[in-house]
């Protein structure tokens, strides 16, 4: 009795871990392939020194002041472009 | 989303992904969404503002890489790397701000072997009758009360402590069927 309770609390925690992510999540990710549309953009940015010094030290600031919304998936992709 | 790409291997969907199949990537995220967010809040423990933030630079980093998969059949331990790097990426810039010690690659192997573990679990799940999936859903990943979940099943609220020990019995039958269960309810060697 004690060992099948122990076996159903765990199996209970494993559902928690594993709940599904809120949608919102879900969509977000969806629409990266349009967020990220434009590719070239991004690797005509970190062409300029520049930019690469001012997002190495603050990216969300560096991508405000090249006139760009920054957006995680943007980041995320400046980041992957720039370890390239 | 697309019936099709919803019936494809995860190698068929790479490759449509990789053409630019909207649908595909769509099939993608949804398929392996709950794996990455288990990882990053059991394993990880990430708070809910943090995993969301690295669940989009996850799925960011799946996006630029596509065309880098080496075995179009392990997409899925593939997703997972990347999640795993991706949060140690943020726990290092947090730790940077912060200016505290080294995060230990090493500490998070036995959350993240939990978390597997549980994956197997959920897996069981989706090949129970879908009644019995939402109940067990909506019980212990939603928190939600038997109240609300006769209501939402259109269920007689007395019935549904019953349900769920009936739900858990053919879970734990499921993985017992598997020859997994011992396995997929402990991290112990």
């Amino acid at each position: 009795m004690a060992d099948e309770l122990h076996h159903e609390i765990e199996l209970a925690a494993a559902l928690r871990t594993t709940a599904a992510p809120p949608q919102a999540w879900i969509d977000a990710a969806v629409a990266i392939p349009a967020m990220l549309a434009d590719l070239e953009a991004i690797d005509r940015l970190i062409a300029s020194g520049e930019f690469r010094d001012a997002f190495a030290a603050d990216p969300q600031r560096a991508l405000q002041d090249a006139g760009l919304t920054p957006t995680v998936p943007l980041v995320a992709a400046v980041r992957e472009r720039l370890a390239d | 989303m697309s019936a099709l790409a919803a019936d494809l291997a995860d190698h068929e969907l790479v490759a449509r992904c990789r053409a630019g199949d909207q649908a595909a990537w769509e099939e993608l995220v949804r398929r392996h969404a709950t794996m990455v967010h288990a990882i990053l809040r059991g394993a990880f423990r990430l708070d809910q503002h943090a995993a969301e933030d690295v669940f989009q630079d996850v799925f960011t980093r799946v996006y630029l890489r596509l065309d880098s998969v080496r075995d179009d059949g392990a997409v899925r331990a593939w997703i997972s790397q990347i999640t795993r790097n991706a949060a140690l990426d943020w726990l290092r810039r947090s730790k940077d701000e912060v200016a505290t010690e080294e995060v230990d690659d090493g500490a998070y192997d036995e959350p993240l072997a939990a978390v597997d573990q549980a994956l197997i679990v959920r897996d069981a799940l989706t090949r129970l009758p879908e009644h019995q999936q939402q109940i067990l859903d909506r019980f212990f990943a939603r928190d939600e009360s038997y109240r609300t979940i006769a209501e939402a099943l259109g269920l007689p609220p007395g019935t549904i402590a019953s349900r769920i020990s009936r739900a858990l019995a053919a879970l734990r039958k499921e993985l017992e069927s598997d020859g997994r269960s011992s396995a997929a309810t402990t991290s112990d060697p």
